[in-house]
């Protein structure tokens, strides 16, 4: 497991770190409540997990978390994503550099009451409660050295892409271009296909066609023959001219490409 | 376990996105190109064809010549083989017999090179 340096974020956090870090969170940054719910899978209890919260608060906006407690108990968190991240980010760290993000409710379990980074914590009936400072017992309160903590392995994490899209968006985006790359293999297969049949095509031409095996010979062929056509049909031309022209002709010869006349 | 950044699904999916528009380009451009090629090749084909059946070394030219000899109704001509070429010599030719002769011979694709007639005589040499 990798030991990334811990830091405890509130409202009032500022922090001057450039390394990785595991963030746990302050419990004025999430809602707790431990809920009897009749379900047994997690994903049914975070579906029906705002209906339960929308008594304490508006749940526009919330994610859950929720651990099994005992029977059909059930430990709830709503948090606000934008909100942690908005902390965060005025806390001088980046979202970047975090990794994990923790519930203080699950991370100090084994004490009672504590005081950590000018905060008084205290478990009331299983629940991780933030204390005013006047109202706190201040000499019983355990001061914490965060870093020695052993970490939960219940964490949760926030957006990191940008407040611009969100994850769902980034998802249906990655899957319009996926749709659109596979439409586009298959025109390439298609065309490729095309290609195939046009090369196979050639060969039927040059079998059809009697032609010679190489461009070159051909072309000299054709070359060849049309210089043989011209003259041909120039001498044919010429012997047609004569015909109409000489009324009386003793001997007509061609030799040579010319024509003579006695 | 830390989750993939979706920005980075996002990209690769775009980059392939991309690869696969650039290579689809690429593709029909060689299928047009292809089409070029295989159209010109077309014209060729049939313009050699074309060309060789009509003077190239394909056909009986002795037999071409026999049969005008026959239409022309001429008994009376000698034919003789010198290896490429072929002489015709026809002799007691009337006017229309030679009339009719010349005509059907200068509308073959034969080659013609020597070619003499008087008026009752006809010589000529052609190529095979």
């Amino acid at each position: 497991m990798n030991n990334y340096k811990k830091v405890f974020l509130n409202t009032k956090s500022s922090f001057s770190i450039n390394e990785k870090v595991d963030i746990i969170l302050s419990p004025e940054l999430y809602w707790v409540h431990i809920f009897e719910i009749p379900l047994k899978t997690k994903k049914d209890i975070l579906n029906v997990l705002p209906t339960y919260f929308e008594d304490y608060f508006d749940v526009e906006g919330y994610k859950y978390y929720t651990l099994k407690l005992e029977g059909e108990q059930f430990l709830c968190f709503a948090y606000d994503e934008s909100l942690i991240a908005q902390k965060i980010h005025d806390s001088n760290l980046k979202l970047s550099q975090v990794q994990n993000i923790y519930f203080a409710q699950n991370e100090f379990s084994s004490l009672n009451s504590f005081q950590i980074d000018e905060q008084y914590l205290a478990y009331h009936d299983n629940i991780l409660l933030k204390i005013p400072k006047n109202i706190a017992d201040i000499n019983s309160a355990t001061h914490i050295d965060i870093d020695i903590i052993e970490l939960s392995e219940h964490s949760i994490s926030v957006n990191k892409t940008n407040k611009y899209i969100d994850t769902k968006s980034v998802y249906i985006l990655s899957f319009i271009l996926i749709l659109i790359s596979v439409v586009n293999f298959g025109k390439i297969s298609l065309v490729n296909s095309a290609i195939e049949d046009i090369k196979n095509n050639k060969k039927q031409i040059k079998k059809d066609y009697n032609m010679l095996p190489t461009m070159l010979q051909t072309k000299s062929v054709i070359k060849t023959l049309e210089k043989k056509q011209i003259t041909q049909v120039k001498l044919r031309d010429n012997l047609k001219k004569s015909f109409k022209s000489q009324e009386s002709i003793r001997r007509v010869s061609f030799r040579d490409g010319e024509v003579s006349y006695e | 376990m830390n989750k993939i950044n979706p920005l980075y699904i996002l990209a690769l999916c775009f980059s392939i996105a991309i690869y696969s528009i650039l290579n689809l380009k690429t593709t029909n451009e060689q299928l047009e190109t292809i089409k070029d090629q295989n159209n010109k090749y077309l014209i060729l084909a049939t313009k050699y064809n074309s060309l060789n059946k009509a003077w190239g070394d394909s056909r009986d030219i002795q037999k071409v010549c026999e049969k005008i000899l026959k239409v022309s109704r001429i008994k009376s001509s000698k034919i003789t083989k010198n290896g490429l070429t072929m002489k015709i010599s026809i002799e007691e030719l009337t006017k229309k017999q030679l009339d009719m002769f010349i005509n059907k011979i200068l509308n073959e694709t034969i080659t013609i090179i020597r070619f003499s007639f008087t008026k009752n005589s006809l010589e000529m040499e052609v190529g095979l």
